[in-house]
């Protein structure tokens, strides 16, 4: 009887352990969900514009000239805690850029029809692709871009003959499929 | 979550001791708070790293293109087909001397090299006359791995090597720039040119640029 008793005590116990967690983990879940929305919520997009560069010269003794695509645009929607900023960042993932050549890219201000808040400042000068990230556009805050085919940060990729005076015979004819790969930041509070 | 919850409800049934009991409530509710802990922390990892990816295609097609430039007043023309870059023709008189520069520009595949021809294209030579061309070593502009030229031929109908082994490469434009070409003529007395020129049966030489594919 007595252990039957003490038994039902523990059982009560577990049940109100089992209650209390619940309850704590309803209550951290639905405040974490806050935190994600408020303090650390990114997400980020490309219009999926075919980009397609061709490298050549029409002309007798002239080099290849440099071709550029504007097509593509990136659009990110932001929310980061006071003081804090995200950064736009490049790189490539897969596939190597043909000899004698160099890809860089350069983001634009970003577009101002659709979008508003804290968009940052594209780095002036252009990246020379590699496989590791570099900056396109950093002090991104608070802020949406807009998601129409031409809302957000123009991306335009240039591509050229690296070095000619040295470079240009390692140019060979032929087609290379790279990947690039756009990240937007943690904030810099995490 | 949940599966621990169920599984720790049915768990009084079969405990036999007070101490086991406790002890497993304990357990049961520490392996809850670890779990509930771990899915936070990858929620936030998946919220840090936001990414998009772009496939990007790079072509490089191959070309040959040639092309003249010719200095001085002179009855001299060349003509330039659009639809056959890789080939020119120039009209050749005794006064062509040494004002034209050949120009090409080149893209090759791996293993492969352009190479340019000179042939009569048009006319003929009295037989007491021949027509020679110096190509020029390449005069320095442009980039890349420029021909080698053969030096001097006598021209004849059928096309002979003048430049070989062209990279890719660039000679840049105008006078004084790439190959320069100088035309002499043995026994051109013999020409009559003036007859030839109002016959319209001028001489014509053609470069051609191809690849070695």
């Amino acid at each position: 009887m007595h252990c039957k008793k003490t038994g039902l005590i523990f059982v009560i116990i577990l049940l109100s352990f089992i209650t209390a967690s619940k309850a704590l983990a309803q209550a951290w879940t639905a405040g974490q969900n806050v935190t994600l929305q408020v303090n650390d919520y990114c997400l980020i997009a490309t219009n999926n514009a075919p980009i397609s560069l061709t490298l050549t010269s029409a002309i007798a003794g002239q080099a290849a000239v440099p071709t550029s695509n504007s097509d593509l645009y990136v659009k990110i929607s932001s929310i980061t805690p006071g003081g804090t900023n995200r950064e736009l960042t490049a790189k490539m993932t897969s596939g190597t850029i043909p000899a004698g050549t160099q890809l860089t890219l350069a983001s634009a201000a970003c577009t101002t029809t659709n979008s508003g808040g804290i968009l940052g400042t594209p780095v002036a000068t252009p990246i020379v692709l590699s496989g590791i990230d570099q900056y396109l556009v950093t002090n991104i805050g608070t802020c949406y871009t807009g998601t129409g085919y031409n809302d957000g940060y123009k991306m335009t990729f240039t591509w050229a003959p690296l070095s000619p005076a040295t470079n240009y015979g390692l140019i060979q004819s032929g087609t290379a499929n790279i990947i690039v790969v756009f990240t937007i930041t943690a904030h810099d509070g995490n | 979550m949940y599966l621990a919850l169920s599984a720790v409800t049915r768990h009084p049934v079969i405990f036999k001791t007070d101490s086991h009991l406790f002890r497993t409530a304990i357990i049961v509710y520490l392996i809850f708070f670890v779990t509930s802990l771990c899915s936070v922390s990858k929620t936030v990892n998946a919220q840090s790293n936001n990414t998009a990816e772009m496939s990007i295609t790079l072509n490089i097609p191959a070309i040959a293109l040639i092309d003249f430039a010719v200095h001085g007043s002179q009855i001299v023309t060349y003509s330039y087909s659009n639809s056959e870059p890789n080939q020119v023709e120039q009209i050749i008189t005794p006064s062509t001397g040494d004002n034209t520069w050949l120009h090409y520009s080149s893209i090759v595949e791996n293993g492969l090299t352009n190479y340019i021809t000179a042939h009569i294209s048009s006319g003929s030579l009295p037989a007491d006359v021949s027509l020679n061309v110096l190509v020029g070593a390449d005069a320095g502009a442009g980039a890349g791995s420029k021909g080698t030229s053969i030096g001097q031929i006598t021209l004849s109908a059928y096309p002979q090597n003048i430049i070989s082994n062209i990279g890719s490469c660039y000679t840049g434009m105008g006078f004084n720039n790439g190959h320069q070409l100088t035309y002499i003529w043995e026994n051109p007395e013999s020409f009559n040119y003036s007859f030839y020129y109002e016959n319209g049966h001028l001489i014509a030489v053609t470069y051609t640029i191809t690849s070695t594919e």
